[in-house]
């Protein structure tokens, strides 16, 4: 009888742990499916390399699944998945000098489909965002690509918002500066 | 706010929503105008920003994830694991297996891989991946299988070791709960054996090629999973 009762309770034990277990990876699956489409763009703007953004992406999810019960409001998750990956991305400059690449090899991908002209201004923009300086670009991307507020930003950025104004504003500035020399530059190539 | 304020926030922020920044984008057409310019800036940027992504990514996170999850539930329950193993042989041996014809000895040993096996793998239980039935059929081509009808819905697939060969390992959802397939196509037996222990049921028995084991936890879902497999599983080499 004791036995018996004793198996009840261990097999209910294993029950709740496999239920707790399938939420779990519910739940996870649930946050890829979301936000790996995001944060794979995210990680590609920052390091502007394909291969580096998969394994960035891969790498944070693999630390957001250990650290899952940590993130308590599901509101949040966006944020919190792009901090791992700007933890991860720092990581990767601690482990090893990057590799440089040259801004003017870097071409846009045959992905965008583009017709010629639309392609050229994209040309431009790619080149121009791949030339502003990673504390500008950070939050330029956080806002353009991850669609939070100013103040959202200064919370995953860890500034003051005075601070990431300023550099949204010189990130634009620096921006449209680009474009624009990029912009007679191919007038002149074209002539 | 004047107007260089109002200049910066548009910069800044096109899409804010305070107050005071919409009374100012009213004021004038020139505002509404300068305001527009920089959303469409804005706009410009994540249509650029905006890459396509590869194709199977968050497949491929999940499949990762699961395998590194697996990695460490190995490691951390080797020794739990190792106990189990033991324990399955020894259920093996005492398995009460009803034979059509004599016993064969490959047959037994079989019997006790499966079960290991089964019990080594157990992470394979929870894992709910909805496994694509394009992913079985790469997979079983590979052994020279091929499924032409549906065995319901498969949430794990693997390859697997049993015997010193390779098989595929599926695990299918019931209503009675996930039941483990093991094809495998290198282990030929000459019957048919009844499997269970303690905590499983199951049968092993030849296919065309090489052998199918199927367990579960309760013995009602095991005859059905056998018709359903047998009706669609097909080998072609």
């Amino acid at each position: 009888m004791f036995k018996q009762i004793k198996l009840n309770v261990g097999k209910k034990i294993r029950q709740s742990t496999v239920y707790s277990d399938m939420n779990r990876q519910n739940r996870f699956e649930t946050l890829v499916k979301a936000y790996s489409s995001d944060l794979y763009r995210f990680a590609f703007w920052l390091c502007n390399n394909h291969s580096i953004a998969d394994d960035l992406v891969q790498d944070t999810f693999l630390r957001a699944w250990k650290a899952l019960d940590k993130l308590e409001d599901e509101k949040k998750a966006k944020a919190w998945l792009i901090t791992i990956l700007r933890r991860e991305n720092a990581r990767r400059f601690e482990r090893k000098q990057l590799e440089l690449v040259d801004i003017e090899d870097v071409i846009v991908e045959d992905q965008l489909n583009l017709g010629p002209e639309q392609s050229l201004d994209k040309q431009q923009f790619y080149q121009a965002i791949a030339k502003l300086e990673i504390d500008y670009r950070d939050p330029l991307l956080l806002q353009v690509l991850g669609g939070f507020k100013t103040a959202e930003i200064a919370e995953i950025l860890e500034l003051n918002l005075n601070t990431v104004n300023t550099r949204l504003f010189r990130a634009k500035g620096q921006l449209k500066s680009l474009l624009h020399k990029e912009y007679h530059l191919s007038l002149h190539n074209n002539s | 706010m004047d107007d260089l304020e109002f200049r910066k926030r548009a910069i800044i922020d096109p899409d804010d929503q305070s107050a005071d920044f919409l009374e100012k984008v009213n004021q004038s057409r020139s505002n509404q105008r300068f305001a527009a310019e920089q959303r469409a800036f804005n706009h410009q940027l994540t249509d650029t920003l905006n890459i396509k992504t590869p194709e199977n990514l968050a497949e491929r996170i999940i499949l990762a994830q699961q395998l590194s999850e697996y990695k460490s539930t190995r490691r951390t329950n080797q020794r739990k694991w190792f106990i189990s193993a033991i324990a399955a042989s020894f259920f093996a041996l005492a398995i009460s297996f009803t034979l059509w014809v004599p016993a064969n000895v490959n047959g037994t040993q079989l019997t006790a891989q499966v079960i290991s096996h089964y019990y080594q793998d157990t992470h394979a239980l929870n894992v709910h991946m909805n496994v694509a039935k394009n992913n079985i059929d790469t997979m079983l081509a590979s052994y020279g299988g091929r499924l032409n009808g549906p065995i319901g819905k498969v949430a794990f697939l693997g390859h697997c070791i049993v015997g010193g060969h390779t098989g595929v390992h599926m695990v299918v959802q019931s209503r009675q709960g996930p039941v483990t397939i093991l094809i495998l196509p290198s282990e030929s037996i000459n019957h048919a054996y009844k499997l269970h222990d303690q905590q499983l049921t199951g049968v092993l028995y030849p296919s065309k090629k090489g052998s199918i084991a199927i367990l579960a936890e309760h013995a009602e879902v095991i005859s059905s999973t056998r018709q359903r497999l047998d009706s669609s599983l097909n080998w072609i080499i």
